[in-house]
Formats: structure tokens, sequence, C-alpha cells
């Protein structure tokens, strides 16, 4: 019999692809087996730990040394491991009959796909053939960031430490600066191949209890296959499924979370996100910078009235320019519309285009900065200020008042204290000159109007997105529109804290003492006055 | 509701939004197809019609920087281009400008309006009334009238720095001038006397010796293409009667209590003063008589300061000579005042507006009087009486 000329190679290459899936398959298969499957004494189970993490080149299986008759085999993932405990708890600890003092943590196991879990998320599992379930040890180690000053919210005074992506770094960030049992944090897992770790965190007896249950309800709802960034969650918890603005705060200084959990807001945690959700929130705290609360309070008063001029200007500048210029001109005042008209002169376009000619090169600009590698910032810098500063006037393509107005805009925008309301902004900004191109200062009018009528429409966990403004609550209006001195004794929210209880006491006024002699005087000061 | 009805909803709706936009724009006028006008003029043409002048702002002439921009640009042309049209009405004749405009006419931001005196005295009821009803013209806008011919003065342009119409303009809204403001103009041709005074204007340089009477603003120009104030014409019911010169004009500032500041030369054995008045008090007042006749009270009050010592050596510091001195003022005053009743009594017109103050002061006798108010008016007696205070007399003076 001849032996067929055959060229196998093809087949074979076939054959490893048809293995590989058939691998792939019965790996997903034997998790969907085993996930829920109890973890008892059985003899096979080092070999399903095997199959399940060994696809990957990271697991370490290994035998402990003996202690007296007993064995253990550890099961650990080496890139999520810190080897230095490991050799000084496992090797050193165990073995002298001293597990609880050398290993952070000890856990059994209920599942496999428990322990699985566990040894993703970096601990060593430990099986004792014979004995059912298995030991966690806790030996987590992976390069993370250190503290670093917060890269959005910048403060001159204050402090500058900023959440990295630890939970854990980040929770001792905000135990740090609120030593009270009444603190909790609610430990939840989330996103179904991710399993991020995710901390509701509140103050006990401060927090409005139905805010609270509800978040746990909202975050129970969550349904994402990774959460890589707090967002994944912040858009699926909020009230209003569709609005530019933003329902939950978000921040990178610890010390604000201090402050919202102290007024009796609720901050989400999430393991590999840099910043903390904080929640409810009102339109009026995303005008609220950190420094308000660190410098004096007239200043801080001042710079808060301030910047809701700035939002004034960020939203309607450009559509009052468009307005004026295009349909009212009888309501600039002569001067300036003659230096206007001086300007306008040969500009072949209507005031609409310019501006967005103008508000989109910015954009361009913006977008290019935020995405550039740090070294080209300076290039970018230069082309940016001659694109815009000279060469789009000369070009005779965009008048100099145009120029002036969308940069004064830009810059008001740059002041909103909270990025995710700038952006929001930022997009209204196109409706309000839209509106006011097509229909003048009626249209801004009846823009803003809308807005406004979303915004009292808007709520964030329950709690009116205007509050305390409308409703109108005379209390509140002392943090929502002033900044009161520290030691006035301001109430709480009321939406937020069930409880009304006044952050100071009263009477707490800061004077030098009165003098000795009269009603109340401290006789130790009588030298200063001279009295006898 | 099917899939296919929904959607088609959809897009009537769309279709709905979309008609929204269309009907948009549609008095958009854009900065460069502005043709403002800064400053118009009325003339009469013959057979009832109008010639009507208007200076349209040139902007690419106009200087950088702030101000009103400049006439003397450099390199630039002029700032202002004037343009004419006659019709037979007011509206044919701007449609006459209109046809060789490149943009389209912006009444908005005009600061004066000139009137010829032809048409002044044919009746200015046609130019008020083109103002009052066109939705684009302010009513706060200054009338002012010229001997002659108005639409030439427009084509003045004086060597400062704004053009012709605004060096008016700034000088009106000082209040260094008396003022007549179309809506005020307009009001009292509803009042029974139907006068007003409108400020008179002219090309020129002032009248040699000038006059005692105040208005710092219109002497020292010596070019001879200055355009000066120098008095007012007086309208009756809407048609110029008179006209009142610069003394009149200043004593009928006082009577009617819009006198504010001014300068006045006083001369006395000691030497001459000028003396700035910087501060009026007027209180006018109508009463009642014994007889149940009408009267007018005028009380004037001037504060002022010795601005400058013109000649000899005036014992300023000698309180007897303030004194003298505050008498002086008060006469200058009162002779001005006297000047202008005396016109008004003899042109039998009450530009004063006395019939308006004792309707408003002595209803009763005004529903008795104001069916013969042109009758009574020029007997009418008045009762001036002027107290002038020296204040201050100045850091430079030799004290004896």
């Amino acid at each position: 019999m001849e032996p067929v000329e055959t060229d196998l190679s093809g087949d074979v290459r076939d054959l490893v692809d048809r293995l590989h899936e058939l691998a792939a398959l019965q790996l997903n298969a034997l998790w969907l087996l085993c996930e829920n499957l109890p973890l008892g004494a059985e003899p096979g189970r080092g070999a399903i730990f095997s199959a399940l993490l060994g696809r990957s080149g990271d697991l370490v299986e290994a035998d402990l040394p003996p202690v007296g008759d007993r064995v253990a085999h550890a099961y650990f993932l080496s890139s999520m491991t810190d080897t230095q405990v490991l050799n000084q708890g496992l090797v050193g600890g165990l073995s002298a009959h001293h597990p609880a003092g050398a290993v952070a943590e000890l856990h059994t196991a209920a599942t496999y796909g428990d322990a699985v879990r566990e040894v993703l998320s970096g601990r060593v599992l430990l099986l004792v053939p014979g004995s059912p379930g298995g030991l966690l040890v806790e030996a987590r180690g992976y390069p993370k960031r250190g503290i670093q000053p917060p890269v959005l919210e910048t403060v001159v005074r204050g402090p500058h430490e900023a959440f990295n992506e630890d939970l854990q770094t980040n929770i001792s960030l905000l135990r740090r600066r609120l030593r009270d049992p009444r603190l909790v944090f609610e430990p939840l897992t989330l996103g179904r191949f991710s399993r991020t770790e995710v901390r509701l965190c509140y103050i006990e007896g401060l927090a409005n209890p139905r805010i609270v249950s509800e978040a746990r309800r909202r975050l129970a709802g969550v349904s994402a296959t990774a959460i890589v960034d707090s967002n994944y969650i912040e858009e699926s918890i909020g009230d209003d499924a569709y609005t530019v603005f933003p329902q939950v705060d978000f921040t990178e200084r610890p010390d604000i979370v201090a402050i919202g959990l102290t007024e009796g807001r609720f901050a989400i945690l999430v393991d590999g996100t840099n910043d903390a959700l904080v929640a409810p929130v009102t339109f009026w705290s995303f005008m609220q910078a950190a420094d308000d609360y660190y410098q004096n309070y007239y200043a801080g008063t001042f710079l808060r009235l301030l910047r809701y001029a700035f939002l004034t200007i960020a939203v309607t500048m450009p559509a009052l320019y468009i307005a004026l210029t295009t349909f009212h001109q009888q309501m600039i005042p002569t001067s300036l519309l003659l230096s206007l008209m001086r300007n306008n002169v040969g500009i072949p376009f209507p005031a609409l285009v310019e501006a967005l000619i103008m508000e989109i090169t910015l954009e361009i600009l913006r977008e290019a900065g935020l995405h550039l590698p740090e070294k080209l910032g300076t290039s970018l810098s230069v082309v940016g200020a001659l694109v815009i500063g000279e060469a789009v006037v000369s070009a005779g393509l965009v008048s100099w008042p145009v120029v002036a107005v969308v940069a004064i805009t830009a810059i008001a925008n740059f002041a909103i204290p909270r990025w995710t309301m700038a952006l929001a902004i930022r997009l209204l900004r196109f409706g309000e000159m839209l509106a006011a191109a097509i229909f003048g200062l009626p249209g801004v009018l009846v823009m803003t109007t809308a807005i406004l009528v979303h915004l009292v429409d808007l709520r964030s966990f329950g709690v009116p997105y205007l509050f305390p403004v409308a409703p109108l609550d005379a209390d509140g209006l002392q943090d929502a529109i002033l900044r009161m001195p520290h030691w006035t004794p301001q109430p709480r929210p009321r939406l937020l804290a069930p409880a009304w209880r006044g952050r100071v006491r009263p009477g707490r006024r800061p004077h030098p003492p009165r003098h000795a002699g009269t009603a109340g005087g401290d006789p130790r000061w009588a030298w200063r006055t001279g009295a006898r | 509701m099917s899939a296919r009805i929904r959607r088609r909803a959809a897009a009537l709706l769309a279709l709905v939004c979309l008609t929204l936009v269309l009907s948009g724009c549609w008095d958009r006028i854009e900065l460069a197809d502005l043709d403002m006008v800064s400053g118009v003029a009325f003339d009469a043409a013959p057979n009832g019609g109008f010639r009507v002048t208007v200076s349209i702002v040139l902007p690419q002439n106009l200087a950088t920087g702030g101000g009103v921009g400049g006439a003397g640009g450099g390199s630039a042309g002029p700032s202002e281009a004037v343009v004419s049209g006659t019709g037979a009405t007011i509206g044919e004749a701007i449609t006459a400008i209109g046809r060789g405009l490149p943009g389209h006419i912006f009444w908005g931001h005009t600061r004066v309006v000139l009137i010829g005196e032809a048409a002044a005295r044919r009746g200015i009821q046609p130019v008020l009334d083109f103002f009052l009803r066109s939705p684009a013209t302010r009513l706060a806008t200054d009338l002012l009238v010229v001997r002659g011919e108005a639409g030439p003065l427009l084509q003045v342009s004086p060597p400062y720095r704004v053009p012709g119409t605004d060096v008016l303009y700034e000088h009106l809204r000082r209040q260094r001038e008396p003022r007549a403001l179309v809506y005020e103009v307009a009001q009292s041709l509803l009042t029974t006397s139907g006068a007003s005074l409108i400020p008179e204007v002219q090309v020129g340089r002032p009248a040699p010796g000038g006059s005692a009477g105040g208005g710092g603003g219109s002497g020292g120009a010596t070019s001879p293409t200055a355009l000066l104030f120098t008095g007012a014409g007086v309208l009756q019911r809407g048609r110029l009667v008179g006209w009142l010169n610069e003394d009149q004009m200043r004593g009928a500032m006082w009577l009617l209590g819009t006198a504010r500041q001014g300068t006045v030369a006083l001369r006395s054995p000691q030497g001459s003063v000028s003396v700035h008045i910087n501060r009026v008090r007027i209180h006018r007042q109508a009463v009642r008589l014994a007889d149940g006749s009408p009267a007018v009270r005028i009380r004037i009050d001037a504060e002022d300061v010795v601005s400058q010592v013109d000649a000899g050596n005036p014992p300023l510091g000698d309180p007897r000579y303030l004194l003298q001195l505050s008498n002086a003022l008060a006469a200058s005053i009162r002779g001005s005042a006297d000047l202008a009743l005396a016109a008004a009594r003899a042109e039998d017109v009450d530009f004063l507006e006395f019939g308006r103050l004792v309707a408003a002061d002595q209803p009763g006798i005004w529903g008795r009087v104001h069916g013969d108010w042109p009758g009574i008016f020029p007997r009418l007696p008045v009762v001036i009486a002027v107290r002038a205070h020296v204040r201050q007399v100045g850091n430079l003076v030799r004290l004896q």
C-alpha cells in the first residue's frame, strides 16, 4: 500500500486552532460550572485552580514547608502579590505556627468562584489537603501611584492631597479627615468582569437614611461589564437620564468629600478611579471652589458672587453679542456701536458665523491641548495665539470684537470651578448663540428660560437641583450664595440632613476678652486697661 | 400606534420645528450693512415738499481707539458722508436717499435733528410725526433750528476730534444749552399755548463783543467753520414764529428753570471779576392773587465762585465788596430774565410755560382762564426774585 502523500501541516494548524477554541470553551465552561460550587475538601481541587488560573503565566503554585505532618499548597498571582510579604509571612510565619501574626487578613473561601476572585485580587490561597475550604492570606502588592497634588482642582491655600487610583489609599485619606465611627464605607462589587470594588460612604446619623438607601438601590442596579471610571457609575445613578448638567459631583479632593459628608451627603469611592462621586448635589455646589472655605470669608463671598457673573458671561455673552449687533443695534451705546462698526468693515460673515469660527477654533485648540503630550504644549499655544490672535483677524475672517468676546467667554468658562459643570456650560453656549442668531434677544430670553425650567425640574437623588433657591430655604442661602464665616451657626442643608443641626454652636464669634470692670469682664486682663 | 405612524409623526414634528428656524433672521441686519445716520436736516422744498439731508457715518474712516471717531484721522477720509434727497413728503425724501445707499438706513443713533428756517415756519409737525411713528427713531433726539438752510450745516466739519453733529450733541448733552427733545416739543403741542423753544445753531464766528450771559461753551471759537449756539427759535403750535437772541435765550433758561451754570463778567469801580455760577436752584410757582387772577413767582438762587480777576485789584476779602458782587450778579441774571420775559410778552408766545405752571399749581384758576390765555398771558404779573451768593473767592487773593 502506497503511503498517501498528504500535507498535514494545514490540518494540524487547523487542529491546533480548534484545540485552542476548545480550551477557551473549556475555561469558560469550567468557570461557569465552578463559580458557585462550594469549595470542599475534595482532592482534585488543586487541579481545578490550576486549570482556571493557569492559562496566564503569572500563576504560582507552591508547596509550603510542611508543618508537622501537614502540608499546604499556595496559589497566587505573582503580578498581584508582594513577594516580600510572601517570604516573611508565608514561608516564615506559617511554618512557625503563627499565621495570624504575620498575615494581614485571613478568610475562608466559600466557593471556587470566591477563591478565584480573591486570588485575582492579589491574595494568596492556601489549600490544606484534607481540610475543607481554603485560607486566604493578604499579600497584595501591586504598583500604585503615590499621593499627588490635585490636577484639576488646585488651590492656593488648603490641603494639596488628591485621591489616587487605589481604594485603600482613598479610604485612608478620608478616615484621616473624619475620625468618627459613624463614618461608614459600605462595600460593594460592581462590573461583571472588572469586579470593581466600590464603597458607599456616608456619616450614619447625619445623612438622610432614605437618600442613602436610594443610593444603595441605584448602585445595585448598575449593570456594566467593566467599571473603568467612576463615570460608568455616575451616568447610571442620575435622576434624569437626559441632561447636560452633572447630577453627581466628582472631585479629586478628599477635603471636598469630607465637607460633603459632614453636610449629610454621601460619597462613592471606586477602585481604580482617582476621584470620588459626591451626591446629592445642587447647582450651587458646582459653583463653589474648595478655596472659598480656605480664605477670608469676605474674599470667599466676593469670589463666589463673582463666579455667578462669570457663569452668566460664559453662557450668554457671545449670544448677547450676536443678538445686539444683528438685531438691536439701537441698544448699543453710540460710541460702542461706532467702534464695533469700524471693526466690522469688510468682514464677509454674519456675526453668528464669525462667533462660530472663533468658538470652534478655540474648541479645537482646547481639545488638542488636552490630548497633546505636554512637551508639545508650548508649540500649540504659540500656534493658537497666532491663529486666534492675529491671523484670523488679519485675514479679515473675524473681527476683533468677536475675538475679544469669545476669549473673555472662554476664560470665564475656565473660572467655573467644576469641570463637569464647565462642560455643560460650554454646550449650552452654542444653543444660546443659535437662538440669538435666529430670534435675537427674545431667543436668548426663551433659551435661558428653557434652561432655567430644566434646572428647576432637575433633581439629584430627590433633592431639587436649585435648592435652596428654588424651593426657597432662607437659611440655606447662607452657604449657596454667600460664604459665611466658619464660626457662624449656619444650618446644614435642610433636605440633606433631616435632623436639623447647626454645624457650629451659636455664639462662637471670636473677640478679645471683655474689659475688666465691665459686666462679664475678665479680671486677668485688668492690666491691659489699667482698671483697678 | 404603529411604528410607521410614530415615525411619520416624528418627521412631521421635525418639519414643524424647522419652519420655526425658517421664519427667523428676517430682520437681521449685520453691522457691515448698517448706514448709521448721525444727524439729519429737514429743509423746505418747493411745492410743500421736503429736502432731507442725512450724514452717514463711514466706519472705515473712524479713528482707532475710543471716542466717537475722528474727522482728522490722518490719511483717512472724512468720517461722515452727507447725502440728501427730495420728495413731496419726508417719507419720499428718505426713500430717495435710501436708493443711493448700499445698506439699511439706521435711525437708532441719530443724535441731532436740524430744521431749516423755511421748513420750521411751515410747521415741524411732519418732522415730529416721522419721529413719533417710526419705531427705529429715538424720541429723546435733540431738535435744533437753523436760520436759512439746515442741510449745509451737516457738511461743516469743525477742526475737532469729532464730526460736527457730535460737537452739537456733546454740547447739548452737557446741558450747556437749552435742549428741545423731540418728545418734549411734541408734548408742548398738546398744551394750550402750544409754545416751545428750540435752540438755534449757526455756522461762523461768535458775535463780536459777546454777551454778559453765561454759556461758557459757545465762546472762544475762532475757526469760521465752528458751529455755534446763537439763540433760540420760538415755536407756536409747531410753527416757527420768532427768534430769541442769546441774551434772551439765557434769560429764558433762568425763567424756565433749566439754567445750570454759566460765567458772568462783572465790572465795578475796584476792578472787574468773572464769576462762575456753579449751583443754581430755581423755584417756579403760580399763585392766586386776591382778586382771583393768576400770577407767577420765580425765585432764583445762584451760588458762584470767583473764577477770574479780569482787571484792577478788587477787595475780594471784604464782605461788603462780596455783597456788592452778589448784588451785581443778581442784577445781571435779573436783567437777562427781564429780556426774555419782555420778548415773550411782545410776541405773545408763552414759551416760558407759565400756562403749564398755572395749570399745575392753580388748576381752579386755570379752568377759568385757559380759554383766553393768549389775552391774559401778556399781562400776567410775574415776580422774579434773584439771590446770588459768592461762595468762594479763590486762593489768589491779595488781602488788604
